[in-house]
């Protein structure tokens, strides 16, 4: 990942498990782009996509739906989705959803139309989602204090 | 094709909280799109918003919302309906008739629902508001209560009950001021294990409803201060029942004692109370004590509750209400609100009597009973003013009203008589209860607590008795995820007693009413009891509804309900 390129980060330290983020993707896009994971029974945890370097769900696509743009994001060109999940099995996150709107699978695009980022990290109800390039990264102690509790607690 | 654009900005009305709600409105010429703005410098929630925030605009367009006036679920002109109304109003006294509203209307709708009563001579004016935050109305005296910075700013906090879940937005002061300081301490009391648990540095869990108790332990262990506020004999009295308290509760007195000294050595702190439907069997308590606690922690403490600037009291709790339509000394009812009786299906039965029940609502439910059903706005599509955590606030509508809706204001011109009153309900917006009264209560609701437990254990051996506790969450409003309302959470050893596996299909019996629920076995949830969601309605029916004896508000506490594996 270049320096100028932000991706969404999750500080485990703030993550309420609300699902605010959820209902602002849901909100502009119909659909829940970020997806929700249950990490242990009573934790739930955003799932965003990592726009790999590498994206096995562009390699997977067999229309070339999905494109690595010149600032490293991977886009999908939803017109021309024919909705055979590809992708979906491909993503070795899971970030995509399984359910398809209107026929179409539903991929975050860091809300590439709203100029000051994606809505989910502006919504965060607790700051915890963030968007950051890899050298901010470097100094935010993202979930430094979580994993620095009991590791059993959050999974009792 | 120019697309004519406006941004408007309102305080979101659906929680306390105040935050700022702007949106971006899209004249498309066939239709209108609506989209969600982050205002990253708005001084509230710095642009931030919940799942309710982000989906509210859904209450704007609506398929559910009414249009039209309904009379027994059927379409009636709004001219016919109101003359009627008013006809039919015209053969009451004013004793036979009720007047109530909810927190869904604006300050400026509220001061026209009492003159509308002090116009008919009506003295029984209620609120409809049914939760058990209502009882953060009734105060034990001078409570100082916190603004944003003073969260923002604590060295200490207690938080008694899933604050997260009723404002999700105040997660962020509070955690902010916990990572401040790694000796910042964040204290949490709750019967349930939520995942709030895992943010505080100790959990307190307390048995099933014995919130209050557990705060009349950390009243008695505050020593000098707390002597101070209520007397000798108050503290005396409560420090001899500490060892009940503390069995009864479930909770080593040492963690009572390390919250007491955090609490009297750090000089800032907060105290912040909520309480859930069908979680507090004593809300009136727990809010007095609550309250109590801030009074007599020594330094400069101050108390939060989601519910502090609710909508006046009225006159007396809406108990007093039903209990007068039971009695058949109140035969018409007029309520001013969002979905009610729809949103409170245990109260149904309680109107079946009413010969007049006038309801205003933004969603055409049928109604089980009787009665007129009157489209309004909702609060996004109202101008005025609205009570925050943090004052008072001005809505701005999002949208037109919808149509076929008329304002309150309106309704309440069209059904007067225009006849000018000299009377005047009794309208209070705080009820002080006396300190020498809250402890008397406690001591005596103890009492009554240990016979409660000797039921339950006792129960317990002979049938499978488990209590049913309800559990709100951030995202269940109106349904915006997946409903969660077919599960029940239960503990992994009273699962294996009852030898249900997770993903079974469960019946749970409670009296004469009983729903299938998929069953979810989670450790988070005590031993011997259950929870289910109450978002939703079908779930929330299953509480019976008590009248509370001191303040005649509505109490929906734990219930006892049985398990049963349907195959």
């Amino acid at each position: 990942m270049e320096e100028h390129q932000k991706r969404i980060f999750l500080d485990l330290d703030y993550c309420i498990g609300c699902r605010s983020c959820e209902s602002a993707c849901r909100s502009a896009f119909g659909e829940a782009r970020i997806r929700y994971g249950d990490i242990t029974e009573t934790t739930y945890l955003p799932l965003a996509c990592r726009h790999c370097e590498e994206p096995l769900c562009a390699a997977a696509c067999p229309f070339e739906v999905l494109k690595v743009t010149k600032k490293g994001l991977v886009l999908q060109a939803s017109f021309h989705c024919v909705g055979c999940k590809s992708c979906i099995l491909a993503c070795p996150f899971g970030v995509l959803d399984n359910n398809l709107l209107n026929h179409v699978s539903q991929k975050c695009n860091l809300c590439a139309d709203r100029k000051d980022g994606p809505r989910c990290v502006a919504s965060c109800a607790s700051g915890a989602l963030k968007l950051l390039d890899e050298k901010e990264v470097k100094k935010t102690a993202v979930g430094k204090r979580f994993l620095s509790r009991s590791p059993f607690w959050r999974r009792m | 094709m120019s697309i004519e654009s406006k941004l408007i900005k309102t305080t979101c009305p659906l929680c306390l909280y105040g935050c700022e709600l702007p949106i971006k409105v899209e004249n498309r010429g066939d239709f209108i799109l609506r989209k969600n703005e982050y205002n990253p410098q708005s001084a509230v929630n710095q642009g931030r918003l919940c799942a309710r925030g982000n989906a509210a605009k859904v209450i704007l367009d609506h398929k559910k919302r009414l249009t039209s006036p309904l009379f027994n679920n059927k379409n009636i002109d709004w001219v016919i309906a109101l003359s009627q109304i008013k006809r039919q109003l015209k053969g009451f006294s004013p004793g036979e008739i009720a007047i109530t509203y909810d927190i869904n209307n604006t300050l400026e709708e509220i001061t026209s629902i009492f003159s509308f009563a002090q116009e008919l001579r009506v003295d029984l004016v209620s609120r409809s508001y049914l939760e058990p935050e209502a009882f953060f109305s009734y105060t034990p005296g001078e409570v100082k209560y916190a603004e944003l910075k003073d969260i923002e700013q604590s060295k200490v906090l207690l938080v008694i009950g899933d604050i997260f879940s009723k404002i999700p937005l105040i997660s962020k002061p509070i955690l902010d001021a916990k990572y401040a300081d790694r000796n910042n301490r964040l204290y949490y009391i709750d019967s349930v294990k939520t995942r709030f648990a895992g943010f505080a540095n100790k959990f307190l869990w307390t048995k099933p409803g014995t919130e209050p108790l557990l705060i009349l332990g950390l009243i008695a262990a505050m020593g000098k201060s707390a002597r101070e506020v209520l007397g000798d004999k108050n503290f005396i009295g409560i420090r001899k029942i500490m060892p009940k308290i503390v069995e009864i509760c479930g909770i080593v007195e040492q963690d009572i004692e390390e919250i007491a000294q955090s609490f009297s050595t750090i000089p800032k702190g907060v105290i912040l109370a909520s309480m859930d439907f069908g979680k507090t069997d004593n809300p009136l308590l727990f809010s007095l004590l609550a309250q109590l606690l801030s009074m007599v922690t020594p330094g400069d403490k101050m108390f939060i509750s989601p519910a502090l600037a609710s909508v006046p009291i009225g006159k007396n709790g809406f108990g007093e209400v039903i209990e007068r339509i039971n009695q058949n000394k109140v035969k018409g009812l007029i309520n001013f609100g969002n979905n009610f009786p729809c949103d409170y299906p245990e109260i149904t039965p309680h109107l079946k009597n009413l010969s007049l029940f006038v309801t205003t609502s933004i969603f055409g439910q049928s109604l089980p009973i009787t009665g007129w059903t009157l489209p309004v706005p909702s609060l996004l599509e109202k101008t005025g003013t609205i009570n925050t955590l943090w004052g008072k606030d001005t809505i701005q509508p999002l949208a037109e009203p919808v149509n076929g809706s008329k304002h309150i204001f309106d309704i309440i011109e069209h059904i007067s008589s225009g006849n000018e009153s000299k009377f005047k309900p009794r309208i209070i917006n705080k009820s002080i209860i006396n300190i020498n009264d809250i402890i008397g209560n406690a001591l005596d609701y103890i009492e009554t607590r240990s016979v409660g437990e000797a039921q339950v254990s006792q129960q317990k051996s002979n049938g499978n008795e488990l209590i049913v506790l309800g559990e709100e969450s951030a995202f269940g409003y109106r349904g915006i995820f997946e409903n969660n309302a077919n599960q029940l959470k239960i503990n992994p050893i009273t699962a294996q007693k009852q030898d249900i596996k997770s993903g079974d299909s469960v019946k749970l019996i409670i009296n004469d009413k009983e729903k299938e629920f998929i069953a979810n076995i989670t450790p988070s949830v005590p031993i011997d009891a259950i929870s289910i969601s109450v978002d939703t309605s079908d779930n929330r029916i299953l509480f019976p509804i008590q009248i509370d004896s001191i303040t005649k508000e509505v109490i929906i506490p734990p219930i006892k309900g049985r398990l049963s594996k349907v195959n």
